[in-house]
């Protein structure tokens, strides 16, 4: 993880740290006081010591915040759901010493909270979660577009959203920040009504963001809905495979804790894998 | 009952209705939506639709049961379980023999009911009474030997359609079948249904529903128009004396299916000798009077009206044949003093025009009455009291003979019984506070029940 600070996070960079790494030759241009001299007494070869340099992180919690967001069975709302999530992750995050900053989309950019590590900040992160409220049309695939362009430094990027929006464009959005080198999370949020169908009666939907009205029998359309679901999720996934992003599909219906937790474990695994 | 059809309508209105009323849910997955209903747009409108379909198809066939359409319903006769009894009432007058293309009406009646009864099958009964028939026939040998027991000539006369309807009522009064229909086959001419008669049909109609069994009346109507079908028909024949001769004189009624003007000529045959007149048809109804010169000794003949040149559907209604006779004289005998009011009050009764030769009135004295021939008269009016003895008995002989006997009371108490019957206790009339001691005096005064009756 890049970083400006020493933190838990392991750096990309060699650096000076008690975590030895790994002997490397030594090439012009190194730092000759990396020498390990011991080595070339003994054997009359120049080897540098490398060591782990740890270092802290930064994070940046997207939030879809379109009214799609807003729809939820017996009133169990999305938002709701992925307001607890970031407020968690960010409590976490910023009690182990890196730096979460809060990116709240709808149309356009509703929030730009830039990290920090701070407890103060993640109070100002608390209160700006409390006060949103899912509005407006989709913008999240142009948002997330801009925000790879705008974030210099690689960070970890934790995406909760629906992604009721294009799926190739979307995918689009995960290939621009896997270029930009960020390490990203998708938490893809479902209500259970959305993905099962689970309704009899001839009903109005009513499109939560343009208000377009559309009379169908569920019974009748059921399968091809679930056939359509099915055939989206399967896309988004193998797009986060191909792009190295960590998908997590979340049903509302399950508790967020376990969601968070399983995250958080499979992530260490992940980090002990690599090292 | 059948405008009730028009419910049918009422599916459609619930569906427009359900589409407003069915649950409004906010969506966010609306692009699965979308794709899901574009795949199975076809199959849900066809689904749609037939439910429509069936959904009005029920309906329809509700009020159709309920309205239980009789006239014409053939088909729904057929539906409606077998009768025990099919009694077939057949018209066989003059106007059925009317052409329908290859076939006269009577034949096509004929046919239809045998192809009709061919569905019921040799388990019911078949009665058959024809117009010309004394009582009804039972069919032996079923549905096979129908077309030989149903004449298929028509004939001269006409038919009486509620004497048959009510002969088949009495029937089925007095045979006691089971489940009965009636089949009636006519061209509905208003000469056979005589529809004037309300009464009479009210109570037709009357006698037949309140037949234990349950019976159908099923009409076949043959009454389909013939533009150029031109009828005649007499409605008097009369001699009549003039001044100086003797006269036929014919009332005629013709009819057309069509109202334009037409020129109709006649041959009129009277006892032989052949004549010709013109006509001047104007609308499709036209009356028109004709006369005839006759030999002065010509009491009585008879003679035909034939429409020529008239290669119409119905020959048989070209032709209207007749008699004639010297007119009979209606004579009444007015029993009374002749002095009196009253005699001359009934006299003048029943002879009002003395112009008219053949409505006359005798007065005749009560004591000259042994001296009278009764069955010389029409009517007696007895203004006397009542007859007793032998003039009784030869009173009660006339009036068995088919004379009529009208009495009045006289002004004084009158203790005689005829026939049983005799007066009662004399009461005086009283009206507005007047009292009047005979009818006479009421008649005088315009009052009571004779008020108004005379000038």
């Amino acid at each position: 993880m890049v970083g400006n600070i020493v933190g838990h996070h392991k750096s990309p960079f060699r650096g000076s740290s008690v975590e030895f790494a790994e002997y490397r030759k030594y090439v012009a241009g190194d730092d000759p006081r990396l020498l390990d001299w011991r080595v070339l007494a003994r054997t009359d070869r120049y080897y540098i010591r490398e060591f782990e340099a740890d270092t802290n992180l930064r994070c940046y919690v997207v939030i879809d915040c379109s009214k799609s967001m807003a729809f939820g069975e017996k009133g169990a709302r999305k938002f709701d759901y992925a307001r607890k999530i970031a407020a968690t992750l960010s409590y976490m995050l910023v009690h182990q010493g890196d730096a979460v900053g809060l990116e709240i989309f709808d149309d356009g950019v509703a929030m730009d909270i830039p990290p920090r590590r701070n407890p103060l900040h993640l109070r100002y992160i608390f209160d700006t979660l409390a006060g949103a409220e899912p509005r407006g049309e989709t913008g999240l695939v142009a948002e997330l577009h801009q925000f790879a362009e705008r974030i210099r430094q690689r960070a970890m990027v934790i995406i909760i959203s629906d992604c009721f929006c294009d799926v190739d464009e979307l995918l689009n959005c995960f290939e621009h920040l896997h270029f930009q080198k960020h390490d990203f999370a998708l938490f893809h949020l479902l209500d259970p009504l959305e993905l099962d169908l689970d309704l009899d009666r001839p009903i109005r939907f009513q499109d939560m963001e343009s208000n377009d009205v559309l009379l169908a029998e569920p019974e009748i359309i059921r399968e091809q809905y679930l056939e359509a679901v099915q055939e989206y999720l399967v896309k988004i996934h193998e797009g986060c495979n191909k792009h190295n992003a960590d998908y997590r599909r979340v049903v509302t219906d399950q508790p967020y804790d376990q969601i968070i937790a399983d995250f958080l474990i499979e992530r260490e695994q992940l980090a002990k894998g690599r090292g | 009952m059948l405008w009730g059809l028009l419910l049918g309508l009422l599916p459609i209105l619930i569906h427009l209705f359900n589409r407003l009323r069915h649950r409004k849910l906010p969506w966010a997955a609306m692009m699965f939506l979308r794709m899901a209903n574009r795949k199975s747009t076809k199959y849900a409108k066809v689904r749609q639709w037939l439910v429509l379909l069936f959904r009005m198809l029920a309906v329809l066939a509700l009020i159709f049961a309920l309205s239980r359409p009789l006239a014409g319903g053939w088909v729904k006769g057929m539906m409606s379980g077998k009768p025990d009894v099919i009694f077939i009432l057949v018209d066989r007058s003059a106007s059925m023999g009317a052409s329908l293309g290859e076939q006269t009406r009577l034949e096509r009646a004929v046919e239809t009911m045998v192809e009709s009864a061919k569905a019921y099958g040799d388990e019911v009964r078949y009665v058959v009474l024809e117009h010309t028939d004394e009582r009804p026939r039972e069919v032996k040998g079923g549905v096979a030997a129908l077309p030989n027991v149903v004449g298929r000539e028509v004939t001269d006369t006409a038919a009486d359609l509620p004497t048959l309807l009510e002969a088949a009522a009495d029937w089925f009064v007095d045979t006691k079948p089971g489940i009965g229909e009636i089949w009636v086959a006519s061209d509905l001419q208003s000469s056979n249904w005589d529809p004037a008669t309300k009464e009479r049909w009210r109570r037709l109609s009357g006698k037949i529903e309140g037949l234990p069994q349950s019976v159908r009346v099923r009409l076949m109507a043959l009454d389909e128009e013939m533009p150029a079908n031109v009828s005649v028909r007499l409605l008097e024949a009369a001699r009549q004396r003039t001044a100086d001769q003797v006269e036929l004189v014919l009332k005629l009624e013709f009819t057309r299916g069509s109202a334009l003007p037409v020129e109709l000529d006649l041959a009129v045959e009277i006892e032989g000798q052949n004549k010709s007149a013109t006509v001047a048809m104007e609308g499709a109804t036209h009356e028109h009077e004709l006369r005839f010169p006759l030999q002065q000794d010509a009491q009585s003949g008879w003679g035909r009206v034939e429409l020529l040149d008239q290669e119409d559907g119905n020959a048989r209604d070209n032709v209207a044949y007749f008699v004639y006779g010297e007119p009979i004289q209606a004579q009444t005998a007015v029993v009374g003093v002749p002095d009196q009011f009253a005699t001359r009050f009934l006299n003048l009764a029943a002879a009002p025009d003395p112009a008219n030769t053949n409505q006359v009135s005798t007065v005749i004295a009560p004591t000259a009455v042994s001296r009278e021939t009764w069955t010389d008269y029409a009517m007696v009016l007895w203004q006397a009291p009542l007859p007793t003895g032998e003039e009784a008995d030869r009173l009660t002989e006339y009036a068995k003979a088919g004379g009529l006997v009208v009495c009045f009371p006289e002004d004084a108490s009158d203790n005689n019984t005829f026939n049983g019957l005799s007066w009662g206790e004399l009461k005086r009339f009283e009206q507005d506070g007047k009292t009047f001691d005979n009818w006479q005096a009421l008649v005088a005064a315009d009052a009571g029940p004779w008020a108004h009756s005379g000038g």
